[in-house]
């Protein structure tokens, strides 16, 4: 595996005359990782791909304007997460679904979906999951999933610890009452 | 089995979800395509951009220099536009004090004529 260097990586991003090779290294790096917050996001592996390449070409056409203010992972995930939420907001409205009701059409994407051979337990559990609104869902993927710190969330998501906390303790609450009433 | 479940139940359990053989493989492929194909749609984009606006100006100047001709234009030869928008069958008819009576009676009542005959004291 290449070595990362965020410091020297963000020199040749911003270096016109590396940044293409730079960026190649950054979409290799990050791609695996950005790609399965995505698609927890979104579930179905062919809007995950979609969100995945319009994530990386924003990044692309915005790289010249990168500051360094944060991490190139917390940028790429709050372009990556902002992209879900656009997109599942779009399947809401072609399916005429109030913007905080369950995203009921993504459970019957996720069974139909090549890319998934859940058992009935895991389709429990993206039920109870999917179930969350929005913010929620992010927080608890992010913790849950990717174990990632509070600290670092907050940072993506622009909120505070505190209230990541409640976010986090109310999602597995709700989880594990959706899981119980029906199993 | 348990009474409960619990959220650390799935823990470490597989979410079910999968990718495609070699996605990631080929994945920086296929960015690489996608923005080539991004950057020559934004190259001629900008192309198109810089035609329109090195044009505009020069669009604007020859506009306004028309409008400025036909306006001077219209102008300088106001005279004969009028003498040919008035047909010289009106000019003629306007000559003949007749024809103009004939058109006043008409719009005219009678009553109101009665009395102006009177007033005149025919």
């Amino acid at each position: 595996m290449v070595h990362y260097n965020e410091d020297e990586l963000v020199a040749r991003l911003l270096d016109e005359s590396t940044r293409r090779r730079a960026f190649s290294e950054l979409v290799s790096h990050f791609q695996e990782r950005l790609y399965w917050q995505i698609r927890k996001m979104v579930v179905i592996h062919a809007d995950a791909d979609d969100v995945l390449q319009n994530t990386f070409l924003k990044a692309w056409r915005g790289i010249e304007n990168f500051r360094g203010d944060s991490k190139l992972s917390t940028w790429l995930y709050r372009i990556a997460i902002n992209e879900s939420i656009s997109v599942l907001n779009k399947q809401k409205q072609e399916f005429n679904l109030e913007l905080d009701n369950t995203d009921s059409h993504l459970i019957v994407g996720l069974e139909a979906d090549p890319y998934f051979d859940g058992d009935e337990l895991q389709v429990l559990l993206q039920q109870a999951i999917l179930a969350l609104p929005d913010k929620q869902r992010i927080v608890f993927n992010m913790r849950y999933f990717d174990e990632m710190k509070y600290d670092a969330i907050s940072e993506i998501l622009g909120t505070s610890v505190g209230a990541l906390k409640a976010s986090y303790h109310l999602a597995t609450k709700k989880i594990e009452a959706f899981l119980n009433c029906r199993v | 089995m348990k009474d409960k479940i619990e959220i650390t139940d799935f823990q470490n359990r597989p979410s079910g979800m999968k990718v495609p053989e070699g996605y990631f493989v080929d994945f920086n492929e296929r960015m690489e395509t996608l923005i080539d194909d991004s950057e020559q749609n934004n190259n001629q984009r900008e192309l198109k951009k810089g035609l329109v606006v090195t044009l505009k100006p020069w669009l604007y100047i020859a506009a306004m220099v028309g409008f400025f001709a036909f306006v001077f234009n219209f102008l300088l030869n106001i005279d004969s536009v009028i003498d040919q928008s008035t047909p010289a069958s009106m000019l003629s008819m306007a000559d003949d004090e007749g024809v103009i009576e004939d058109a006043v009676y008409a719009s005219v009542g009678e009553y109101a004529l009665f009395e102006y005959w009177y007033a005149e004291g025919e």
